[in-house]
């Protein structure tokens, strides 16, 4: 027994899109599924999608080589519709008017993501150099052993916490300061990890790239080893894409 | 995966665009979503979330900031000896525990081959979300 093949969208963009020379998920072929000015990027598939590494990996490439050719509006991983005919029915025509407004606006943009992390040695001698009472635990708690001084220890690390979110929210301001004037949008995420002082996606018109980047240079050279920074792009704009709850 | 590659400064590190590690919770959590065609099996992928979250503001926080200060008093008091020797023993011991906590949820993510267990997880998975979705459009 075989099951049904449904449609997989990786993306919307323009009828004239080149597809690009690769494979879909499972190594179907990618096709575009068109109605009235907008096509969707799909291949077959056979659900449930998996979501591992190939498949993930895949989903990303497809619409990474896309938007070399033109705007494309990425799909999240794992969008699955019953057939094109779904696609063009429950997808394009439905927010036709959104999607085709919201291509316009991703002409000659490019979405940036830029992470910063803590070197974390330099960041805790700084907390330490910085807050006297922290300075001062830290020396009553050496030597002792961490059994009897456990809740000496975690108010000590208590206060660590906070001062690292203080930095972290003065650095995070600071480097959004820097790169939001030269932006589109911004799209800041919560940090995954203390160490992490801030991720965010930029979107960023095309011809402005140059000097995002120098931008980018001068934030690392100012962070002096202290924060390093994790820069990548262009992306397809998955930050910068939405569709209303409801048309 | 090939995109511009950019130069960078000493404490820029750049990537062309695409790479997995960069783009993975991207792709899971962002991008157009028509919820009620979202159908995907997630493998270990709400681990991932869960574990990233539960690393921030927890009592083992706490005790590793403490650690990582004090180990930093003593590295900078301390001349050499056996004191030293001990301290870079646990100074390894301790960051590769930090690392560990969002490795551990990656390669809970990209698994270590046992397919098949995966395919198990992710039936339930799968059916708890899709119940979770049926009612909202």
């Amino acid at each position: 027994m075989t099951a049904a093949k449904e449609s997989y969208v990786y993306g919307v963009s323009l009828p004239d899109l080149s597809l690009p020379k690769a494979k879909g998920i499972g190594g179907h072929k990618l096709r575009l599924v068109d109605a009235d000015g907008l096509a969707a990027i799909v291949s077959d598939t056979t659900p449930p999608v998996r979501a591992g590494k190939d498949e993930l990996t895949t989903h990303a490439r497809v619409l990474q080589r896309a938007i070399e050719d033109g705007p494309v509006l990425p799909m999240r991983f794992g969008v699955v519709m019953p057939d094109d005919e779904a696609v063009r029915e429950e997808l394009l025509d439905p927010y036709r008017e959104v999607l085709a407004e919201q291509l316009g606006e991703l002409r000659g943009a490019v979405e940036l993501h830029l992470r910063a992390t803590y070197d974390e040695q330099a960041l805790m001698r700084e907390v330490v150099e910085g807050d006297r009472r922290i300075a001062a635990l830290s020396r009553e708690l050496r030597g002792q052993s961490s059994d009897a001084t456990y809740y000496a220890q975690i108010e000590l690390g208590e206060r660590v916490a906070q001062a690292v979110d203080a930095a972290s929210a003065r650095d995070r301001a600071a480097i959004l300061d820097a790169l939001e004037p030269m932006c589109i949008a911004a799209s800041v995420s919560e940090p995954e990890h203390e160490q992490v002082a801030c991720d965010a996606a930029f979107l960023i018109e095309q011809a402005r790239l140059e000097e995002f980047d120098r931008a980018v240079d001068e934030l690392g050279r100012r962070g002096d080893g202290r924060i390093r920074f994790t820069y990548t792009g262009p992306h397809p704009a998955y930050n910068f894409v939405e569709l209303p709850a409801q048309v | 995966m090939a995109t511009v590659q950019r130069p960078g400064g000493a404490y820029v590190q750049r990537s062309s665009g695409g790479g997995l590690y960069e783009i993975i919770d991207v792709i899971l959590d962002k991008g157009l979503v028509v919820d009620v065609f979202l159908r995907v099996s997630l493998v270990g992928i709400e681990l991932l979330t869960v574990d990233a979250r539960i690393v921030i503001a927890s009592v083992d926080t706490y005790l590793r900031f403490a650690e990582a200060v004090n180990r930093l008093e003593i590295t900078s008091n301390e001349s050499e000896g056996i004191p030293q020797l001990m301290e870079d023993i646990t100074e390894n011991g301790a960051s590769s525990k930090t690392r560990g906590v969002l490795e551990g949820a990656k390669e809970s993510l990209f698994g270590s081959g046992d397919d098949d267990e995966d395919e198990e997880d992710s039936g339930s998975k799968r059916s708890s979300r899709s119940s979770s979705r049926s009612g909202s459009r």
